[in-house]
């Protein structure tokens, strides 16, 4: 079964305490991932759930824009409605971003990297299997003129965009074929990206062996 | 296709709560009611985060004034199952 990108929801609000949830529909289908990412600033965060059940901390870095970026993934997530939580090491009163993207045909996040390093249209790479689509996110000073390239030289559409005191948006790449892969992303001010590989369920070849 | 869900803030005992109350479709009506949320919740906890994070001033002194505000900035492919309605008169909620 191939790696099929399923429902999205992108939400940024100002937690008014040290949590929150919203709605979000993980698609039906075999092999289902959840992926997660928040990009919370001065306050980093703790759990994730969603359906009550607890997501795996990927990455959790602390950035050079003071904000704190932070990876979940989940597989084989409770299908339907179900509600996302998210929990904070403390109130926060700075508007909050967190993403999340559904698969199904995938077996969870692969590789990651991210380039803290603060400079316009930077990029980061990372080394990805085959089928695999890569979420690319950026952390910048403004939101002008904001793009991603997935790979470095293809524009991808920006499905969220999100003011958290500094801005932070990104988007996703289709299945690529496997290989170490640039992704670049920026706006008119200096910027910090992230790249997550999300990998498709490898498929086991069966060979017969026939004894006679 | 991608649904603007439009929440409504308010105070209930003590806690923020946000509550959804149907979708959008119509980026400008989307725009009208978070430049409100911008104007006048959002800007109202800027200009007093310290105080909050300090514990010098309550949230509950802007609901006070305004008791509900509302805002359209979490955005998903899907509602199916929600029991969320498309709104087209945003009248209500600027």
């Amino acid at each position: 079964m191939p790696l099929v990108e399923g429902n999205r929801t992108a939400d940024v609000r100002v937690p008014a305490g040290s949590s929150w949830s919203f709605s979000h529909n993980q698609n039906t289908g075999s092999d289902g991932c959840l992926v997660v990412i928040i990009a919370s600033p001065a306050v980093s965060v703790s759990s994730v759930t969603y359906g009550g059940q607890a997501l795996t901390n990927v990455r959790n870095d602390s950035t050079s824009y003071s904000t704190f970026w932070s990876v979940w993934r989940l597989n084989n997530p409770p299908t339907g409605v179900n509600s996302i939580a998210v929990n904070l090491s403390s109130g926060s009163w700075n508007s909050t971003s967190t993403v999340c993207y559904s698969f199904t045909g995938c077996s969870g996040v692969g590789n990651h990297n991210f380039n803290n390093t603060q400079s316009v249209n930077q990029t980061t790479s990372i080394t990805i299997s085959d089928n695999s689509m890569i979420i690319g996110s950026v952390i910048s000073g403004n939101a002008t003129s904001a793009y991603i390239q997935i790979p470095q030289g293809t524009g991808r559409t920006l499905q969220w965009n999100h003011n958290i005191n500094n801005y932070t948006f990104g988007g996703i790449s289709p299945s690529l074929t496997s290989g170490s892969k640039t992704i670049q992303g920026g706006s008119t001010a200096t910027n910090i990206i992230l790249a997550v590989e999300v990998k498709e369920l490898a498929v086991v070849a069966k060979r017969r062996i026939f004894i006679i | 296709m991608e649904y603007n869900i439009l929440n409504k803030i308010n105070l209930i005992n003590g806690s923020i709560v946000f509550t959804p109350l149907g979708y959008l479709l119509n980026s400008n009506d989307c725009d009208t009611i978070n430049a409100n949320y911008n104007a006048t919740y959002l800007n109202w906890v800027n200009n007093n985060k310290s105080d909050l994070e300090n514990g010098n001033i309550n949230i509950s002194v802007f609901f006070d004034t305004t008791p509900e505000v509302y805002e359209a900035h979490q955005v998903t492919t899907s509602v199916d199952g929600m029991g969320l309605n498309e709104i087209t008169d945003i009248t209500p909620y600027i």
